[in-house]
């Protein structure tokens, strides 16, 4: 692929799940409670949900710079994808929701193919 | 043609064909995930509304109350560990259904879609409050006039009715585990 080609949808891969990421983190502290709902209930038995959405927050913000910044990003843009797939498998059930998380899941999927060579 | 000109082919034709081998590799493997990953969830649709019509069939109960000379017809749902027995529920336009909590934890029904629960129709949705995400809850317990939604957590063993007036397909999950999900067929 052309560098700069590859340079621009790298950009976009990365400003597109970090954007997801950054969202998530926000509303799960300012609205705890429109997000348990996705906490399984055997988290909410180790963690207790709103402090798990807290601690998910904290470490989907560092994962989100952690890609804008460009740096070794084969390793977050491979844990996003991990963390994707386990948000939409252990949610099946809200599927008509979460059926968006798969383009995300893919597009990180996408970037940590894109980023391999360059880890 | 020249011999070193036969080798110089010859190797680019190597190189050619074992550049398109690894990319290849790397597309299979590739599209095997994502064709897995969209059978995997063909197959787990499928199955679930198999199992929620079986259920339906199997578990349809109809509570029957004697108020006066009125006969009172609710159908029930119960919120399990596995989800909600029956899955899909039809009913008539008018007809009450009723959440029972049969889990060791609390239960929240409430209309698609989580969070904001505004699905159902016939609801100014706009009115003034909201609760933990819900726009069809004015305050804790409160629902909006017309909302499909308790407003609240159903304790274990309590169970939550509501009165279906709107015609349609409405889904509905738990707002406290929204891997739980349900449809009421209104006719």
């Amino acid at each position: 692929m052309n560098m700069n080609k590859e340079k621009i949808v790298s950009l976009l891969l990365r400003a597109g799940i970090a954007f997801t990421l950054i969202y998530a983190s926000i509303a799960g502290f300012l609205n705890p409670g429109a997000w348990v709902g996705f906490i399984p209930d055997f988290i909410d038995k180790m963690f207790g949900a709103e402090l798990f959405l807290k601690m998910n927050g904290v470490i989907e913000i560092i994962l989100a710079l952690w890609i804008l910044s460009g740096k070794k990003i084969f390793y977050p843009a491979l844990i996003s994808g991990i963390f994707m797939f386990g948000i939409i498998m252990l949610n099946l059930g809200a599927f008509d929701i979460l059926f968006r998380d798969v383009a995300v899941l893919l597009m990180a999927a996408a970037l940590a193919v894109l980023e391999f060579d360059k880890k | 043609m020249p011999a070193f000109k036969l080798n110089w082919l010859k190797t680019y034709k190597a190189r050619l064909i074992m550049g398109y081998m690894n990319n290849r590799g790397i597309f299979k493997i590739i599209g095997a995930i994502v064709f897995l990953l969209i059978i995997g969830f063909v197959i787990f649709w499928l199955a679930k509304s198999g199992n929620e019509e079986n259920q339906q069939t199997n578990t349809d109960i109809q509570n029957e109350s004697t108020i006066k000379d009125e006969v009172v017809t609710s159908k029930i749902i119960y919120a399990t560990d596995n989800g909600y027995v029956p899955g899909i529920l039809s009913i008539k336009k008018g007809e009450s259904v009723t959440w029972v909590n049969s889990r060791n934890v609390d239960v929240w029904p409430a209309s698609a879609m989580h969070p904001t629960h505004t699905a159902y129709a016939g609801v100014d949705y706009e009115a003034e409050g909201s609760f933990k995400g819900s726009k069809a809850c004015a305050s804790e317990g409160n629902s909006k006039d017309g909302a499909f939604d308790p407003c609240m957590g159903i304790k274990p063993g309590q169970n939550w009715t509501f009165t279906f007036n709107q015609i349609g397909t409405w889904g509905y999950h738990d707002h406290l585990a929204s891997r739980f999900s349900g449809k009421v067929i209104v006719s």
